[in-house]
């Protein structure tokens, strides 16, 4: 043991500085492609909101103070002439930064009456990044004014819990399923599970979640209940966790007991097994010797698959109404989601960039896991191998 | 994944990799379904019974009675899938729904596979600091879920929305899982004892990828380009559930009949599959068979897909026994 831990944590070393940057990059371009957006959205979506009849919210004050705070200080220092024209205005700033002679830069552009001008999203983000660096960071647009990253954070816990809920469902009854489907003699698996796992792959989360609420409100009402038994929507620990977690658990669940097969049909074969079996060894010892080095594979593959399974939960938290990462997101990015007013975060690049950075985080960190625990799993790796 | 139940008498002490004589359902259930979805894709528009984009909203049932829609599934005879929320036949909208969606998917699934396979080789086969770059933009690619780059893309591309900006957004990191699973096979290639013997009998690095690498990607595939198709279908499904689909379309209040407020529609022209999907979910409760329809669509599409690449694997994985 002691000769294999300085590979495993150099490569922790390397992977965490690749996790860094990739996370890094996203963020930016995230913002960028948030601010873009932003822009476009003005003449699009919104103003077809507008003409159906909503009072859409501006998002561009909020949007923009927090990030510059040349601009914040510009626009909160009272001003003599407050029903200036633009030209007295922008005269009366020029002004100002002489007396006060801040260290602060000067703002990017001049400060227009009420809709100010979008600075380039490159300058934007790194006014946002040194903002942040410096602890005051941007504020989330809504009710409760939150930081970005306590916003994050408040979000993350259900994410994590549905994501873990998913994979509990998964992990046992994937191994169970691949199982059950091998032929412990000949090491073949049956053709219908192929065709499962086909169902499986094919099924999206959604449409699974959207049956699951059908079918439980059919439940409900055949019952005459009026608390339903598998709550449709709202966020709990409990039976409320129950219907999404099926719904993203299908995806995994598939990967995991094709996968499972396909391992326990290679080593069935294995000379090992054979040697076991001559030796007199029980069909179920065998089989935890070909699970035991089937894991790492598995391991693998639930890393892969969380891939799959992060990109669904966006739209499985949106159908759930599970307040976590995915539905914050899908609120930020997409204008038309549920016939609902535009979320006030929509499109604002601060709170768009920090919910993708850390859904990707979030992924590559799991993948990591996943690879650290594949080397420690493996009982055939040498130590001294690559 | 070769098929044999515990009972079946003739596959079961034998595990010669040779030719089996047994058909390969998967392939011939793939196959079928397969064409049944590009028949609807080339014929469905020319199938359909009505005007996919015409309007019925009031209609006098059986009983005399005077009704409005939008109407259940067998409701109103004539509409045997019902209407939808702005009163279009969803059974002509369905018929001229695939043609769009499954030529995206297809277009987009070459892409892929194309882009896929060329940076998984560099990827897998490269040596020193080109290959850890070539790895480190796949595993950076695959990192970022394709949705949010779909959604990223979409904007980028601006308001119209149309058959090439869904490829694009597709296509942005779709290719990363065929790259992922190229790479995988390249470096196992490339540590085999032909391709050292290759080297040591003088091949150039260009000779041994053209005759000993690339002969073995080809073979894999059709089997990736089907899982492609259906994976392209998946993520037009999500992209859908959010409200993107062709062409955008504009958002309108429809007054409820019973004074209960407005339902928020978007009325969308021609139809696709994902439009259907994001204006039955957004209505869920009050039509809920509009989700149903569209989700279902979805799901036998991509189904043949899946399918038809689980069924290339099986013959794949019959002529070559597993290592």
């Amino acid at each position: 043991m002691p000769t294999e831990s300085p590979p495993i944590l150099a490569l922790a070393a390397s992977r965490s500085l690749r996790i860094l940057a990739t996370v890094a990059i996203v963020h930016g371009l995230a913002f960028w492609v948030a601010t873009v957006a932003g822009a476009a959205d003005e003449h699009a979506p919104r103003a077809a909101f507008q003409r159906a009849g909503y009072r859409v919210p501006s998002p561009t004050p909020t949007a923009a103070a927090p990030v510059d705070a040349g601009l914040a200080a510009a626009l909160s220092s009272p001003s003599p002439s407050t029903a200036a024209p633009r030209a007295t205005s922008r005269s009366a700033e020029a002004a100002s930064p002489a007396p006060s002679a801040s260290p602060s830069p000067p703002p990017t552009h001049p400060p227009e009456p009420t809709p100010p001008p979008r600075p380039p999203a490159a300058r934007a983000w790194a006014a946002y990044l040194a903002a942040a660096a410096s602890g005051q960071g941007a504020v989330v647009p809504g009710p409760g004014r939150q930081g970005v990253s306590a916003f994050v954070l408040g979000h993350l816990g259900p994410t994590l819990a549905l994501l873990l809920a998913a994979f509990l469902i998964a992990l046992p009854a994937g191994v169970a399923l691949g199982v059950a489907a091998v032929d412990r003699r000949t090491g073949r698996a049956s053709s219908a599970l192929a065709a499962l796992a086909a169902a499986g792959f094919a099924m999206p989360a959604f449409y699974l979640g959207i049956v699951g609420i059908r079918g439980s409100r059919a439940l409900a009402t055949w019952t005459g209940s009026d608390a339903w038994l598998l709550p449709a929507s709202g966020y709990g620990l409990d039976r409320h966790l129950l219907l999404p977690a099926l719904a993203l658990a299908v995806r995994p669940l598939a990967e995991i007991a094709e996968l499972t097969a396909e391992r326990l049909g290679v080593e069935v074969g294995a000379e090992y097994v054979r040697m076991a079996r001559a030796k007199g060894a029980a069909g179920r010892r065998v089989l935890r010797h070909a699970l035991s080095n089937a894991a790492p594979v598995l391991v693998a593959a639930c890393a892969a698959t969380l891939r799959h399974v992060v990109s669904s939960a966006i739209v499985v938290e949106l159908l759930f109404n599970w307040p976590g990462v995915g539905l914050a997101l899908a609120r930020a990015i997409a204008p038309r989601i549920d016939g609902r007013p535009p979320s006030l975060t929509l499109f604002h690049p601060p709170t768009v960039a920090a919910l993708v950075a850390t859904w990707t985080l979030l992924y590559l960190l799991a993948a990591l896991a996943a690879e650290l625990a594949e080397r420690r799993l493996d009982p055939r790796r040498a130590p001294t191998s690559r | 994944m070769n098929r044999s139940r515990p009972g079946a008498p003739a596959a079961a002490p034998d595990r010669s990799p040779g030719p089996s004589r047994r058909p390969n359902a998967l392939l011939v259930a793939g196959v079928l379904l397969v064409g049944m979805i590009v028949a609807l894709a080339a014929f469905g528009p020319a199938l359909a019974p009505r005007d996919p984009e015409a309007r019925v909203r009031i209609l006098r049932d059986a009983a005399g009675q005077w009704r409005t829609g939008p109407f259940a599934p067998l409701e109103m005879p004539g509409f045997p899938l019902g209407t939808d929320y702005d009163g279009r036949d969803v059974l002509s909208r369905l018929l001229g729904a695939f043609r769009p969606t499954v030529a995206i998917a297809l277009a987009a699934g070459v892409l892929r596979l194309a882009v896929g396979t060329a940076l998984g080789l560099g990827a897998g086969w490269l040596a020193g600091r080109w290959g850890r770059l070539a790895g480190a933009f796949v595993q950076g690619a695959a990192a970022v879920p394709l949705l949010i780059v779909a959604v990223a893309v979409l904007y980028l591309g601006g308001g119209e929305r149309g058959i090439g900006a869904f490829v694009a957004a597709l296509c942005a990191t779709g290719w990363a899982s065929t790259a992922l699973v190229t790479s995988a096979v390249v470096a196992g290639i490339r540590g085999q004892p032909y391709v050292e013997a290759a080297r040591a009998a003088g091949a150039g690095e260009a000779t041994i990828v053209r005759r000993h690498v690339l002969p073995q990607l080809v073979e894999l595939a059709p089997m990736r380009l089907a899982f492609e198709v259906g994976a392209a279908l998946l993520a037009l499904a999500e992209l859908g559930f959010l409200g993107f689909y062709l062409g955008g379309g504009d958002t309108r209040s429809v007054a409820r009949g019973d004074s209960s407020g407005a339902w928020q529609v978007i009325i969308a022209g021609a139809p696709d599959l994902a439009q259907m999907l994001s204006g039955g979910w957004q209505n869920f409760y009050q039509a809920p068979w509009l989700a149903v329809w569209g989700g279902g669509a979805f799901f036998l599409a991509v189904l043949a897909f899946m399918l038809l690449g689980e069924g290339l694997r099986a013959h794949l994985a019959r002529r070559t026994p597993p290592p």
